[in-house]
């Protein structure tokens, strides 16, 4: 799923976050990465996507080589994810039906199908009533839900997850964790969380890389 | 999408249009003139020999659209009267040969020079009259004319082009966190910038028609607008615009629409 060797992050004044990394994430995987502010968990999550290109070394997601890839090759990759913002990044200007449908628009799916897929997962949020409404008519724990059925909703073997709560009470923090345990229990979705606090009595079993002074340790 | 940038962007285009309409409707007007004032003037020349219009063709590579033998009993007749008859059975038989030459297409000072040069070259031929004073005048004023108008175009079409692209930046740029949305989500700027596609070509559509109908309302009421002689050369000389110049506007101004739309896309794509 994904798998990283020595690979070196760094910002754009050339000065580096991580350094020599190495891990493997599996199908199925449940992972938390966690570290200090500033410490590069995010920056390492962006790099999953390629939104942060690599300094060095090798890194394969969804058998993408991210140290070589061309524009198709990174939509094609971007298309089989599902991503989770802290800042929620819903499109205001359309609904969260729309919103919800727009990862499988861009796939190539029909509108009556991306349509019933929509619908199906505003049940599994539990917001099925609010299909036709913006973003800004939401509470920030209802933009997140909507954030991970549109992560759902073209059914990705794999979900990144940066701070997904970090913005939310904890009644709508714990919807949040609970549909992620649910995408990887029922559906079999690996999901990579990046988060500065894990939840207590999760009730899954998962992984921990935790980031300190540019190296990544698995506790 | 805003209305101020919506329009301004089709304000540009109507004023491209508009000069585009005007740029060709003079030209067609010049060229038109050009041809009748063609037909009024011609090349008088004196030979030796019979002259016909391949020859001339052939000899000095003359366009030459018609070529008139001026009879020779017509100028003889009116010396009759005051010449004895010796002298003018004399001029009968010694008298070369009149031709007013017309030209296929309207010649340039220096075209008209080199043809004088030819004919003359040309030993049967004993004297070439151009009208040369008189068409420098009249040419100079349509070259200045065509040149002003083309100089005017081109000037407002690059304005009117720069005006269009900054628009689309600014729609880059109302749209630019859909657009990065969009591009996270592995769609590509294309998918992205649709609704700017749409309304790019719901502008170039809108400045088509509203060009049509300004050009409309000033030919029907031209004659209220400019002086009676001016109206006058216009009316006469601009034939009306058929469907296909017609379509041909609509093609430009959706064209120029995409281009501006698609540059600025392409721009953004790859940096």
């Amino acid at each position: 799923m994904i798998l990283a060797n020595n690979i070196c992050l760094s910002y754009e004044d050339g000065q580096n976050i991580i350094q020599n990394a190495k891990f493997k994430i599996n199908e199925k995987d449940f992972i938390f990465i966690t570290g200090s502010s500033g410490s590069g968990k995010s920056t390492l999550l962006k790099s999953f996507y390629s939104d942060i290109k690599l300094k060095s070394g090798v890194l394969l997601v969804n058998k993408y080589n991210l140290s070589d890839i061309n524009n198709k090759k990174l939509r094609s990759l971007r298309k089989s994810i599902g991503i989770i913002y802290q800042d929620f990044k819903l499109i205001k200007e359309y609904t969260v039906e729309e919103n919800i449908m727009l990862p499988l628009k861009i796939n190539g799916y029909s509108d009556k199908l991306s349509r019933t897929q929509a619908h199906k997962l505003l049940r599994h949020v539990k917001l099925p009533t609010k299909a036709k409404s913006y973003p800004d008519e939401l509470s920030g724990g209802e933009q997140q839900r909507v954030a991970v059925a549109r992560a759902l909703s073209h059914n990705p073997k794999l979900i990144l997850a940066d701070e997904p709560t970090g913005n939310l009470d904890d009644y709508s923090a714990d919807v949040i964790w609970n549909l992620l345990k649910k995408a990887n229990e029922q559906l079999g979705i690996a999901v990579v969380v990046v988060t500065h606090r894990i939840p207590e009595n999760l009730g899954i079993s998962f992984r921990k890389f935790s980031i300190s002074s540019g190296e990544i340790y698995e506790s | 999408m805003n209305l101020k940038s919506f329009t301004s962007y089709s304000i540009a285009l109507i004023v491209m249009l508009i000069s585009f309409t005007v740029y060709t409707s003079i030209n067609k007007i010049v060229s038109n003139y050009e041809q009748n004032i063609n037909d009024d003037y011609s090349i008088v020349v004196v030979s030796t020999i019979p002259l016909n219009k391949s020859k001339i063709n052939d000899i000095s590579n003359i366009e030459v659209k018609n070529i008139v033998h001026l009879d020779k009993e017509k100028i003889l007749k009116s010396l009759n009267e005051d010449t004895s008859s010796g002298t003018f059975d004399l001029l009968q038989k010694k008298l070369p040969y009149f031709y007013t030459i017309s030209l296929q297409n309207f010649p340039t000072s220096s075209t008209l020079l080199q043809i004088k040069t030819h004919l003359e070259k040309i030993t049967s031929i004993k004297r070439v009259e151009t009208f040369s004073k008189n068409h420098d005048n009249m040419y100079s004023l349509l070259l200045l004319i065509k040149t002003i108008v083309s100089i005017l175009f081109v000037s407002i079409l690059i304005f009117a082009l720069l005006l269009m692209l900054d628009n689309v930046k600014i729609w880059l740029f109302q749209h630019s966190n859909r657009l990065n949305i969009i591009k996270l989500h592995g769609g590509s700027i294309f998918y992205g910038a649709k609704p700017i596609i749409k309304i790019a070509i719901l502008s170039s559509i809108f400045s088509f028609l509203f060009t049509i109908l300004t050009v409309y309302y000033l030919g029907v009421n031209l004659d209220k607008l400019l002086e009676p002689e001016l109206s006058n050369i216009i009316l006469t000389n601009l034939k009306p615009y058929t469907i296909s110049e017609i379509f041909k506007l609509l093609i430009i101004s959706i064209a120029l629409s995409f281009f501006t739309v698609f540059g600025i896309l392409i721009k953004h794509r790859i940096k």
